[in-house]
């Protein structure tokens, strides 16, 4: 299995994650203690996905986390760089939606079809 | 067991036996559609199950083995090879073979199924396939016969929080279901939380899932069967695939997330009181979170659509349903509207001559209505598609051409085109007769193709098409033509033709059809012995038919077969001889001329005749038949056309069309030369159908 890898670039006006490898139950703790120092820096928070070669559920899970923490903490996220991979998986689990959770106010999901951010 | 079963699957696995060649052929061009594998499995499964019910268990056990191999090509696990396609086209004529020997009493050739038994184990990687597979794909296989309803399932699946670290995973079971059937699911992550208070090693969404199935609910309750201790799962039945009607439509959204458990009654009912989209009301008075909202309208909108779609199905299938008749009731309906054609005649007769009772007359002209639709109707019921018999020609080309080393493509049109029953069987035999001949001598080996610059592999095409109320029948080949000075000169060998005799082409190419000609160097297996096409002409002229033949030197022969569409009722001419009357089949009739006795002075004693400036040979019918009387002044000449002849036959009186119900002559009048049946009249009478084709040939050999 080839080891994941997450890098953060601070960037003048966002923190860029940028994660390659697998995303699975294994790595997702690391990856979240990663992801709270990205929001920690304030700034908005591009995760890029293009190295992305395999998703479980947890993963997911903490995409969808990710999203819930931005909205709490007002803080802009962005998911870059989706692909197949993440699309194809996202759909067997049933995640592709018209319409955002409750705390979902400014429509940011990153589960809505019709803001082709998850190709359907 | 009842005969009349025992009967019926027979008749079901010959049907399901010509589906099955016709699925195999394609296959062999493509090989990769698992569709069309699917198909080949599933006519082999209907065979063996109902060949097993039905007490054929030699059947059953011998189409068992071939279903095997079948499940590991479905399966991905054998690829679809050229031997594969040989061996069940093998297997298909064993099956045929089983059958018929049932029903004949004599034993099957044992010995070749054992052959291709052997071929297809032989064809199975191992031996442990041998045996039916145990486990899931066993048992809804065989439950897939006769098909369950297709039944909706909501399924609520909730994990517990610690499904990951007890190496369980939700996708896995999630596909599973969508396995089984049309499947919408919706995650819930509505207690998602942020990455602070997330231990990401935890579950945190559960899901609904909407499925349609027809395995079963015991097939759900499998996919979950690991997993049973440590989720919390919900499968209620939301649409138990028998109601049919799409405007019913489906329960409203707020009963959805009552049913389950999402909100309670009472709070739908307050709801309820608001005028408000219901969806838009919950979310707002937050008793229920969006993704719950979505995912009961995901439920709402799967199960209109399921019944959209079964409702589709059911009229799809309303229209097509349909009921075996076996032909020879048919054919007593045909008969007894023949009859009624023939009485209704009658009536209008008489109504005629009672021409005062106009109630009489109207009641007659009503009645002729009728029967002229029920006629049209009952020999519309009698009508096939040729398609059937093209496809069976498809097997026999592909055989044919790789026993003789050639490659030929059979292409056909027109197969939906109608014919009636009886003609259709009497069709086979000539059609195979002529294809034989295209393939045989007609499209040449790949080399000589490819020497003479044609594409390498020849082509063969099929096609019928409606003229006028008869079917035209084209077998057009692009091999290398009839060879005109070969023919002749066999004609003239065999004293067919006299030495030095002048023939245009178009006669020249008439010559095959003599009895015993033949012109190939050397008998094959399939042709070349000489009989054949003086057969095709005689089982054509049978139909009443006509055969055209037209051919160029290394671009290929076209036999064109013009057939009626039907055999029991025929629009014709009605004639009058003295006190007889005839018919002849309108169909060849081109047109009706006057003779008057100058013109006879005039062709100096041969019976010879000028229209348009053409002569036209005639042939009278008086001195024919010998009847007896003066013919009148002016008679008649009814001018047929027959292969590109043209050829009158004097009459007396030409009386007008004529539907003409066809009788055949009894026993002791079959051989009368120049009679093809005979048909009743109005007024009771009898009047004889003409054989234009044997009074052609009749008068052609006169000296």
């Amino acid at each position: 299995m080839e080891a994941a890898q997450v890098k953060i670039f601070k960037k003048k006006e966002r923190t860029l994650v940028t994660f390659s490898g697998e995303m699975t139950i294994a790595n997702v703790g690391e990856l979240r203690e990663r992801l709270l120092q990205a929001f920690a820096a304030g700034k908005t928070v591009e995760l890029s996905l293009v190295g992305l070669t395999a998703i479980d559920v947890t993963g997911l899970q903490l995409l969808c986390s990710c999203h819930r923490t931005s909205v709490a903490q007002g803080i802009p996220y962005l998911l870059t760089g989706r692909n197949e991979a993440l699309a194809a998986i996202a759909e067997v689990a049933g995640l592709p939606r018209l319409k955002g959770c409750v705390q979902d106010v400014d429509g940011t999901c990153i589960w809505r079809i019709d803001t082709d951010k998850v190709t359907v | 067991m009842s005969d009349a079963f025992a009967q019926a699957f027979k008749d079901e696995a010959r049907e399901l036996l010509a589906d099955l060649e016709e699925a195999l052929l394609e296959m062999e061009e493509n090989p990769d559609d698992l569709g069309i594998v699917g198909r080949v499995f599933r006519t082999m499964h209907t065979i063996k199950g109902s060949g097993a019910m039905f007490g054929f268990d030699d059947v059953a056990s011998f189409t068992h083995n071939v279903e095997t191999v079948y499940d590991l090509v479905r399966n991905g696990e054998l690829a679809v090879s050229k031997e594969l396609v040989n061996l069940s086209l093998a297997a298909r004529d064993c099956i045929l073979d089983m059958l018929e020997s049932a029903e004949s009493g004599t034993p099957a050739d044992l010995q070749r199924n054992d052959e291709v038994i052997r071929g297809f184990r032989a064809l199975v990687p191992e031996q442990e396939d041998a045996e039916p597979k145990p486990g899931r794909q066993g048992p809804p296989e065989e439950q897939a016969d006769p098909p369950a309803p297709t039944v909706t399932y909501r399924i609520r699946f909730r994990p517990e929080p610690e499904i990951f670290t007890s190496g369980g995973n939700p996708l896995t079971l999630l596909r599973e279901l969508q396995e089984l059937g049309p499947c919408n699911i919706v995650a819930n992550t509505c207690e998602m939380r942020p990455l602070d208070a997330l231990d990401p090693e935890l579950c945190y969404m559960y899901w609904d899932v909407i499925l349609s199935t027809s395995a079963g609910r015991n097939a759900i309750d499998d996919v979950f069967i690991f997993m049973a201790d440590s989720c919390e799962l919900s499968v209620a039945v939301i649409d138990d695939g028998t109601g049919v009607e799409p405007e019913a439509g489906y329960k409203k959204l707020g009963e959805i997330l009552v049913e389950r458990g999402d909100l309670t009654k009472q709070q739908m009912q307050h709801l309820l009181g608001k005028q408000k989209k219901f969806g838009e009301l919950a979310l707002e008075a937050g008793m229920v979170d969006a993704a719950t909202i979505t995912s009961a309208l995901v439920e709402q909108q799967h199960v209109k659509e399921i019944r959209q779609e079964r409702h589709a199905q059911t009229q799809t299938q309303e229209a097509a349903s349909s009921i075996r008749v076996s032909a020879d009731k048919l054919d007593l309906l045909v008969n007894l509207v023949g009859e009624l054609v023939t009485v209704q005649a009658r009536l209008s007769l008489v109504a005629q001559e009672l021409k005062r009772h106009t109630e009489l007359v109207s009641v007659a002209e009503e009645v002729e209505r009728l029967t002229n639709d029920l006629r049209d109707n009952a020999l519309d019921i009698r009508m096939l598609p040729i398609g059937a018999t093209f496809s069976k020609f498809k097997r026999l080309v592909r055989d044919l051409s790789a026993e003789l080393g050639k490659e030929i493509e059979l292409t056909t049109e027109g197969a939906d085109t109608e014919l009636d029953k009886t003609v259709i069987e009497k069709l086979n035999d000539p059609l195979v007769h002529i294809i034989r001949n295209s393939i045989d001598h007609g499209v040449e080996t790949p080399e000589q193709r490819l020497a003479k610059g044609k594409p390498r592999v020849g082509s063969l095409h099929l096609a019928a098409v409606h003229s006028g109320d008869s079917v035209l029948i084209t077998i057009r080949d692009d091999g290398a033509g009839l060879n005109v000075d070969a023919i002749r000169a066999k004609a003239m060998e065999r004293k067919i033709i006299p030495a030095g005799a002048e023939l245009s082409d178009r006669e020249i190419w008439q010559l095959i059809f003599a009895p015993g000609f033949s012109t190939a160097a050397k008998v094959t297996s399939v042709s070349g012995r000489g009989v054949g096409m003086d057969v095709v002409k005689q089982a054509i002229e049978g139909l009443r038919g006509s055969i055209d033949v037209k051919s160029e030197p290394d671009r290929g022969t076209s036999i064109t077969l013009k057939i009626p569409l039907t055999l029991a009722i025929i629009e014709s001419l009605l004639v009058q001889i003295g006190k007889d009357r005839f018919v002849m089949p309108l169909a060849m009739v081109d047109e009706c001329i006057l003779l008057t006795e100058k013109e006879i002075e005039q062709g100096h004693g041969r019976d010879i005749l000028l229209v348009r400036e053409k002569l036209v040979p005639y042939v009278p019918l008086r001195k024919m038949f010998r009847i007896e009387g003066k013919a009148p002044a002016i008679q008649q000449v009814v001018i047929c056309q027959l292969e590109g002849k043209r050829v009158g036959l004097v009459v007396d009186w030409v009386i007008g069309e004529h539907q003409t119900v066809i009788k055949s002559l009894g026993r002791m009048y079959q051989q009368v030369e120049g009679m093809s049946g005979a048909t009743i009249l109005g007024d009771g009478s009898v009047a004889l159908i003409l054989d234009i084709p044997a009074i052609f040939k009749s008068a052609e050999e006169a000296p």
